[in-house]
C-alpha cells in the first residue's frame, strides 16, 4: 500500500532525526541499566523497535530524550520479567584498562572497583537516579519522567542514593 | 573519595530528609558523575549502522482507517495530501458539525469523550443546554491551556451518541470532566464512555475509530467509486466547500486514490444543475447513478 509505504518511511526518517543526537545517551544509558554489553545490545535493539512501535505517542519531540530514557528503562524492566536477572557488580575483566581511559587509571583503578562495588549494592532506581541526573545531566523533572516519579520522589532518592553510596564507600575504607 | 554529601545527617528509614538535605543531593557533582561513568560503555553498545537497519526493517505503520473504511488510500505521498484526505473524511462524518473544530494538521489534538445520549436529552432543550453549559463550565475550571470543549450528538447504531470532544486534553483531563459530570447528572453514568485519543497527523491514525464510532459507523462498509465520489462531495458541500473537483483513480498497486480540489464557502444551496456543472460536478465526475442521487438530495431533479 502506497500510504503504508509513505507513512513507514517519513515515520522512520522523523525517529532517526531525533534518535541521531541523543543515541550516544542512549547506548550509555542501556548499558548502566544492564551493565553487561551483550544484554545492552539486546535492550537497546528491542527499545527502538518498542519506541517505533509507540512512536505517535509522543507528544513533543523536544522530549524525545526522556521518552526513549524511559522506553528503554521500561524494555530492560521487562527483561527481568522474561528471566533476564538484575545485574550484579562489574566484572573486573569487563573494566576498560588504562590505555582505554585516562594515564591515571592504574591508580584509580583500587578505588574504582570499590565504586562500583557500592553502586552494586544500591538499589536500581538509587543507580537510575544518580546515572541520569548526575552523568547525563537530566534536571529532576526529567528523571521524574524517565522514572516515572514526582519530584519530591526522585529528590529523595537523590539524596539517600548519594548518602548510601558515600557509607558503603566508607565502609569499605 | 569526598562526595559533597551531607556527613552528619543519619538517615532514618521511611523518614524524608529535610529540605535543605535533600537540595545539597541536587548540586551537580563532577566527582560523581566521574565515578558513575564507570558504568559507561567502553565502546559501542549497538552501531548507528545497525540501528538504521534495525529501524529500516521495523513493522510499517498501520493504517487502520483507510483498511476499515476499504478506500485502500487516500493520498499517494505528501501529508498535505494525506491530511486533507483526512480532513475530508472527518467533514463527511461530521456534516455540520463536531469533527470539523479538528485541525487536520494537528498531531495530538485531544481526547473525545463517548456515550449515549439519555433519552430525556433533547437537543436544543433546557436539559440539554444545560448540560452543555456545566460541561463548559468544568471544563474550563480544569484549566487545561489553549484547549476548547465541544459538546455534540451523533447518530450510532440507530441511537444518539453523545461527545465531549476536548481539544487540547489528554485521557486524564477527558475522565475527569467526564467523572464530575457523571455526578453531576446520574444518567451520564448509566452508560460506558467510551475514550478515543484524537491524533489526527500521526502515524496509525484512529481517526478511523473516531471518524466512525462516532458518526458513521453504519455506513463504514466499503464503498465503491461512486458512492465514494459521492460521499465526499456531500461533505464538502456541507462544510461549504465550493469549485469542487473529485478523482477517483486506482493506483498501480491496486490502492484506490482520492484526489480532491476545492474551496471553500461553497454552498449548493439555489445553485443550480448548470452551477454544479461549472464546478466540476457533473455525471462524468461522479458517476450517473451518484450524479442523479445527488441531484435528487439537491431537490435539482
Amino acid at each position: 500500500m502506497a500510504l503504508q509505504q509513505d507513512l513507514t518511511s517519513a515515520r522512520n526518517e522523523r525517529f532517526k532525526a531525533l534518535l541521531n543526537p541523543v543515541y550516544a545517551d542512549c547506548e550509555r544509558w542501556a548499558y548502566s541499566l544492564a551493565q553487561d554489553r551483550v544484554d545492552a545490545e539486546d535492550v537497546l535493539s528491542e527499545s527502538i523497535l518498542a519506541a517505533l512501535r509507540g512512536f505517535h505517542q509522543l507528544k513533543d519531540d523536544s522530549a524525545f530524550k526522556q521518552w526513549m530514557f524511559r522506553v528503554i528503562r521500561n524494555t530492560f524492566r521487562q527483561s527481568l520479567r522474561s528471566g533476564r536477572r538484575w545485574p550484579e557488580a562489574m566484572d573486573p575483566a569487563e573494566l576498560p584498562t588504562g590505555a582505554e581511559r585516562d594515564t591515571d587509571w592504574a591508580e584509580r583503578e583500587d578505588r574504582s572497583r570499590t565504586v562500583r562495588e557500592a553502586l552494586a549494592r544500591l538499589s536500581p532506581e538509587q543507580r537510575e537516579a544518580l546515572v541520569l541526573f548526575h552523568v547525563h545531566g537530566l534536571s529532576v523533572q526529567e528523571v521524574c519522567e524517565v522514572l516515572g516519579k514526582k519530584g519530591n520522589a526522585v529528590r529523595v532518592l537523590l539524596h539517600r542514593a548519594r548518602q548510601r553510596l558515600k557509607e558503603l564507600m566508607q565502609d569499605d575504607g | 573519595m569526598e562526595l559533597q554529601v551531607n556527613q552528619a545527617f543519619k538517615q532514618e528509614p521511611g523518614k524524608r530528609p529535610p529540605g535543605a538535605e535533600m537540595d545539597a543531593a541536587l548540586v551537580r557533582d563532577p566527582e560523581l558523575a566521574a565515578i558513575l561513568r564507570l558504568l559507561e560503555p567502553p565502546g559501542d553498545v549497538l552501531p548507528w549502522s545497525q540501528v538504521e537497519r534495525i529501524i529500516a526493517d521495523a513493522p510499517p505503520v498501520r493504517v487502520g482507517w483507510a483498511d476499515r473504511l476499504g478506500l485502500g488510500a487516500f493520498a499517494t505521498a505528501g501529508w498535505r495530501q494525506l491530511r486533507y484526505a483526512v480532513a475530508v473524511l472527518l467533514l463527511l462524518g461530521v456534516g455540520t458539525g463536531v469533527l470539523a473544530i479538528i485541525p487536520a494538521q494537528s498531531d495530538q489534538v485531544g481526547t473525545l469523550v463517548l456515550t449515549r445520549l439519555p433519552v430525556a436529552w433533547v437537543v436544543g432543550g433546557a436539559a440539554f443546554g444545560e448540560v452543555e453549559r456545566e460541561a463548559q463550565s468544568r471544563f474550563a475550571a480544569l484549566a487545561i491551556p489553549q484547549s476548547s470543549l465541544y459538546v455534540k450528538v451523533g447518530p450510532r447504531d440507530g441511537l444518539d451518541e453523545l461527545g465531549f470532544a476536548l481539544v487540547g486534553a489528554d485521557r486524564a483531563q477527558a475522565e475527569r470532566l467526564f467523572g464530575v459530570l457523571a455526578e453531576d447528572y446520574p444518567a451520564l453514568a448509566a452508560f460506558p464512555a467510551e475514550y478515543v485519543p484524537i491524533d489526527s497527523g500521526r502515524f496509525g491514525s484512529r481517526l478511523n475509530e473516531l471518524f466512525v464510532t462516532l458518526l458513521h459507523r453504519s455506513e463504514a462498509g466499503p464503498l465503491d467509486q461512486d458512492a465514494l465520489k459521492l460521499h465526499v462531495l456531500k461533505a464538502l458541500r456541507s462544510a461549504g466547500f465550493r469549485d469542487i473537483r473529485i478523482t477517483v483513480r486506482r493506483a498501480a498497486d491496486g490502492t484506490t486514490v482520492v484526489d480532491v480540489d476545492a474551496r471553500m464557502s461553497f454552498s449548493v444551496k439555489g445553485r443550480t444543475q448548470e452551477d454544479l456543472q461549472a464546478a466540476g460536478v457533473d455525471e462524468k465526475l461522479l458517476g450517473s447513478e451518484a450524479y442523479e442521487q445527488l441531484l435528487g438530495e439537491l431537490g435539482l431533479k
